[in-house]
């Protein structure tokens, strides 16, 4: 045994005046953090356990638990920082490749928040809301090249598949397995009550969940979890999953902890085994090839169901998106790099791949520019936080968006980074029943109603401000935005102009 | 009647609704003070149930008996049914002979721990709210008819 | 309809209680031959200690006969039932008629034929409230108090005189104290508790003759030893109050005979509490199971039928719930037989031991371990089938975790 060079990264700690040794800390944290000394009648903390996922500070009936940044100082380095030193310490000890959980954490420009709204004065006056109609229903899938109508009116073109989105929001790919059943049943009764979709990922969809079909994107990705005939049918689309943001290049890792029997049967693995999905489709190699699953897939759900196609955000991600256009995709989802995951190498998910504004942005224009925008609809996502990043994604092109991380949040989740542990104390990120149980549905579903719920307010305010009343006039109206602290380089590929110009 | 109903799918074992149990019946109602100047038992019984995977738990309190044993056989004449159909104990006539602990098919009375009488929940009839339903964090615990617990399950 | 209810305490009160709730209009009438309201009978150990005051003597809340209309004779013997023209004479003559009859009439101590023992003055029995305030003005803190009899009535009286008496012995013939309720071990562990607080327990003898006039001053036991005495108190048992069913030519053997609904051979006569015969579910036989819980139930399901239903009364067995001096000690069912598993700390006076016999439980006693003990109770009461059960009842604590999962969502839920 040699000397262990980690150090907590959280500190405990516990008023004393206020602990009244209830226990309930010892029985909740699933990292043993709290333990009650009998002899002594107090509740201990091991600092060294504690992830930071505040669920014993919520719990604690007496308010005594704080949680504080661990004050281990080095000598201050801008470039040697803590991170940096303590990264080095675990891998000299485990020889393994660091994994971390959630999004980019980097202090990487986040676009979103340096471009600004317009908003009518005088002219084309502002829409109240509330005493106006205001339309945010969106349709997502290829549209015709232009609609022929017979003597009669009647439409005589064929309209390709479409969903029908009341709110231009739906939940991204969040797999069965990585997620907890209780986090997918939220997820999945949540959008059928709202109108929009939820999003299987990789994991299959367990079958119990399938009465919620019509509000359902079953997934596609490099390791087939799950996927058969039955599964394709039970979704309202199909989603290929070529990338994602979080770790472009690389596949989905669950932990054989995770697969439990339920996650075995709906994944069609062995219980225990890990599910490691290839970082690329064995057999996609080319657009061409891409074109070939696209038309499997159509085949199968006899050309009813849209299907998407997703990819992560990275350097030439406007000419692979014109490629999947052109392969026939009903839509494309572009991933960002601050999307978050279960797990991704830590390495990869902080330095792989681009914004997800500037991928959307190219997308949009070169789409354009190649006449083919009318083919697909573009779906944005990789950390959308909030309905003003929607109006912005819209407007630069965006016909809806995902949400994983928010989505989640209103579940509880506390940005611990722990997912990967399989331990999540807000019974999100595990398989543990114990854990599982904690998060209610019945409680959750209505708060991921209420928080969409909100957002599609606020956009509707802020749609009026604009002078706009339908969220179709927005869509590439990139006229609404103007940059702020931004070089000309980033406008040019944004396409807006400087706030004041 | 309505009465407390616990879900075991729900019930996350955590024992809040224990700790607010106390101090509702507490003289301070504060739960600190409850809980480090008074000695007070709670009214519920937290069972554990061994499952072959994983625990789980449920929490139980008085069903409040449309026949109630524990009253049939108290000595003392404390156990009574009130005209609401709850079940309470007076204290100042408990002696603590556990008659009630006895006979209850539940086991959801309570020695007290000064030995002097019995715990039982009284639904927070003196508190006006049945702090255990307000502070479950996992809604298991609902005051419901026996009619609204059928119709949940 | 007019209800008469012979007797008032706990099969007579809630005979009446259960009467109003079905029948607002009959007239109800309780005739007691004691001269307080309803009071918790065992409580009258606990006003000898000065645990419970006067006040809280009372079973029942103060308004309970005016609130419920119930007519109230204290002091007043009822001497003679005449079931055929359906009257019951009062002593002193009065008739009362009635329309149906509970007799609820209790035990009465019994008193062994002693030499000299007759017209002493400082003889006591302990079974009524009254006894109890007798021997609570009477004690003085030089008195030397000799009771007769270990079981539960003379250890109570010994509990309630402590600290109020120079000395207390307790004399019983058997090997053990309450031999009736409590298995060997048991005993031992509660006489050894009783003995630490000073009192002296003597096994194996009993009372040979006293001594003095008007007043015992010494007491002769059997084995020939003396003992000064200022205080006599004979607890060696009770007999069920019975004159008055034999003479009305009802049915009896020790105690009087009824069937599953209360009712004696007379029609319209009921019965309930310790004056009746009731079949014990364990051995199978009748027996006279005098003890709260069961006179409260019988007297609730009397009360019912005496308004015309056709309840039944719920299945008896023997059960005891007590302390002594801070020890908590729950029994139930055979205490004595069947395969046992013991659980024994001494040094905690801690003590689980259960009875078991075909499968199921038929018994148990618990020393200062008792916080769930309805659930044994439960079991020897359903006849449930151990081997039914998610565990061995002897390995674990009892809780409703025991039963499978629907039995248990029921259970949980209250439906029984």
């Amino acid at each position: 045994m040699s000397i262990d060079f980690n150090t907590p990264a959280f500190e405990v700690i516990r008023d004393e005046k206020r602990c009244i040794q209830c226990k309930v800390c010892v029985q909740q944290c699933a990292n043993s953090v709290h333990a009650y000394d009998e002899e002594e009648d107090i509740v201990k903390a091991d600092d060294m356990k504690c992830v930071n996922c505040h669920r014993c500070v919520l719990l604690c009936p007496t308010r005594a638990l704080k949680i504080k940044k661990y004050s281990l100082e080095f000598k201050e380095n801008a470039n040697w920082t803590s991170t940096a030193i303590n990264e080095i310490y675990k891998q000299a000890q485990t020889g393994g490749v660091l994994l971390s959980s959630m999004g980019n954490p980097k202090p990487f420009p986040i676009y979103w928040d340096k471009m600004l709204l317009n908003a009518s004065q005088v002219t084309n006056p502002s829409i109240d809301p509330l005493r106006e109609p205001m339309e945010t229903k969106v349709m997502l899938g290829r549209k015709p090249e232009k609609l022929e109508f017979d003597l009669n009116g009647k439409l005589i073109t064929e309209i390709p598949p479409q969903l029908e989105l009341n709110i231009p929001i739906m939940f991204s790919a969040m797999s069965y397995g990585s997620i907890s059943r209780n986090a997918h049943e939220s997820l999945a009764r949540a959008a059928s009550e709202l109108g929009i979709f939820y999003n299987t990922g990789e994991g299959g969809l367990n079958r119990d969940f399938y009465k919620y079909g019509k509000n359902t994107i079953v997934q596609v990705a490099s390791g087939r979890f799950g996927v058969n005939k039955d599964y394709l049918n039970a979704g309202a689309a199909i989603e290929i999953k070529i990338g994602q943001g979080a770790k472009p290049g690389i596949g989905g890792h669950l932990p054989g902890e995770k697969v439990d029997e339920d996650v075995s049967a709906t994944r069609m693995i062995p219980e225990g085994s890990d599910a490691i999905s290839p970082a690329p489709h064995h057999d996609i190699y080319s657009i061409e090839d891409l074109r070939q699953l696209i038309y499997s897939l159509k085949e199968v759900t006899d050309y009813k169901k849209p299907v998407f196609v997703k990819i992560a955000a990275v350097h030439n991600a406007a000419a692979i998106a014109s490629g999947i256009a052109r392969a026939g995709a009903d839509a494309i989802v572009i991933d960002g790099f601050r999307g978050g995951t279960g797990a991704a190498p830590t390495r990869v998910r902080d330095n792989v791949g681009i914004p997800v504004e500037l991928a959307l942005a190219t997308i949009d224009q070169r789409l354009r520019e190649e006449g083919i925008r009318n083919q697909v609809s573009i779906i944005a996502a990789g950390s959308i936080r909030n309905s003003a990043d929607i109006v912005k994604a819209i407007a630069l092109g965006a016909d809806a968006v995902y949400i994983a991380s928010a989505a989640v949040i209103a579940l509880g989740c506390h940005m611990c980074h722990a997912c990967s542990t399989g331990k999540c104390n807000w019974g999100i990120a595990t398989q543990e029943p114990e854990l599982v149980k904690r998060l209610n549905p019945d409680i959750m579903y209505k708060r991921l109603i209420n928080l969409i719920s909100a957002w599609n307010h606020e956009i509707q305010e802020i749609l009026g401000g604009m002078g706009i009343n339908a969220i179709d006039s927005l869509r590439g109206n990139r006229l609404m935005l103007r940059g702020i602290d931004i070089n000309d380089k980033e406008l040019e590929i944004l396409g807006i102009k400087y706030a004041g110009e | 009647m309505k009465k407390v109903y616990a879900f075991e799918s729900r019930c996350l074992g955590c024992g809040l609704c224990e700790v607010y149990c106390r101090t509702a019946h507490s003289k301070s109602k504060d739960i600190v003070k409850a809980h480090k100047k008074e000695n007070i038992t709670s009214s519920i019984v937290i069972e554990e149930i061994l499952q072959p995977k994983a625990k789980t738990y449920f929490a139980l309190q008085c069903r409040h008996c449309a026949s109630p044993k524990c009253v049939r056989a108290c000595i003392a004449g404390a156990m009574y049914k009130d005209e609401n159909g709850i079940v309470r104990n007076d204290k100042e006539k408990c002696v603590g002979c556990l008659s009630c602990i006895l006979v209850c098919p539940y086991g959801a009375v309570k020695k007290n721990k000064d030995g002097k009488a019995v715990s039982k929940c009284d639904l927070c009839i003196n508190y006006g709210s049945q702090l255990c339903v307000k502070n479950c964090p996992n809604e298991a615990l609902k005051l419901l008819t026996e009619e609204e617990a059928e119709d949940l399950v | 309809m007019k209800y008469l209810i012979i007797g008032n305490s706990a099969a007579g009160i809630n005979a009446a209680d259960a009467i109003r709730t079905l029948d607002k209009k009959g007239a109800v009438t309780i005739v007691s031959n004691e001269e307080f309201p309803a009071y918790g009978r065992p409580l009258i150990s606990y006003f000898l200690s000065g645990k419970v005051k006067a006040e809280n003597m009372n079973y029942r809340d103060d308004n309970f006969y005016s609130s419920r209309n119930i007519e109230l004779f204290l002091n007043t013997e009822a001497e003679k039932v005449d079931a055929v023209n359906k009257k019951v004479t009062l002593k002193g003559g009065k008739k009362l008629d009635y329309d149906k009859l509970l007799i609820a009439s209790g035990s009465s101590p019994f008193v062994p034929p002693i030499k000299n023992l007759k017209s002493q003055k400082n003889v006591f029995t302990f079974l009524t409230y009254k006894d109890s305030i007798k021997l609570k003005e009477t004690i003085k803190k030089d008195s030397k108090v000799i009771i007769a009899g270990a079981g539960l009535i003379g250890l109570k009286a010994a509990e309630g005189l402590y600290g109020q008496a120079a000395k207390i012995t307790v004399i019983d013939l058997a090997d053990r104290v309450m031999s009736s309720v409590l298995d060997k071990t048991a005993a031992d562990i509660i006489e050894n508790h009783i003995k630490e607080k000073g009192i002296e327990i003597i096994h194996g003898v009993s009372i040979e003759e006293v001594e003095g006039k008007e007043k015992i001053n010494k007491v002769k036991f059997s084995n020939g030893d003396v003992c000064g005495c200022d205080i006599l108190i004979i607890a060696i048992g009770v007999r069920p109050n019975i004159k008055l069913a034999v003479d009305a030519g009802i049915k009896t053997a020790r105690a009087i005979i009824v069937d599953e609904y209360m009712q004696t051979s007379r029609k319209d006569v009921y019965a309930a509490g310790d004056c009746v015969e009731s079949l014990d579910m364990l051995s199978n036989e009748n027996k006279v199971l005098a003890l709260w819980p069961n006179a409260s139930a019988q007297g609730e399901t009397a009360g019912f039928n005496m308004t015309g239903k056709m309840r039944k009364a719920p299945a008896s067995f023997a059960m005891n719930a007590i302390s002594f001096f801070g020890m908590q000690l729950i029994s139930a069912g055979i205490v004595n037989g069947g395969e046992n598993s013991s659980f024994c700390d001494a040094r905690a006076g801690k003590l689980r031991r259960l009875n078991i016999a075909n499968d199921n439980l038929i018994g148990f006693v618990l020393i200062n371990d008792n916080q769930r003990a309805g659930i044994y109770t439960a079991l020897i009461n359903d006849r449930t089938k151990l081997s039914c059960l998610e565990y061995d009842i002897k390995q674990k604590d009892i809780g409703l975790n025991i039963y499978p999962k629907e039995t248990r969502k029921g259970k949980a839920w209250g439906r029984i």
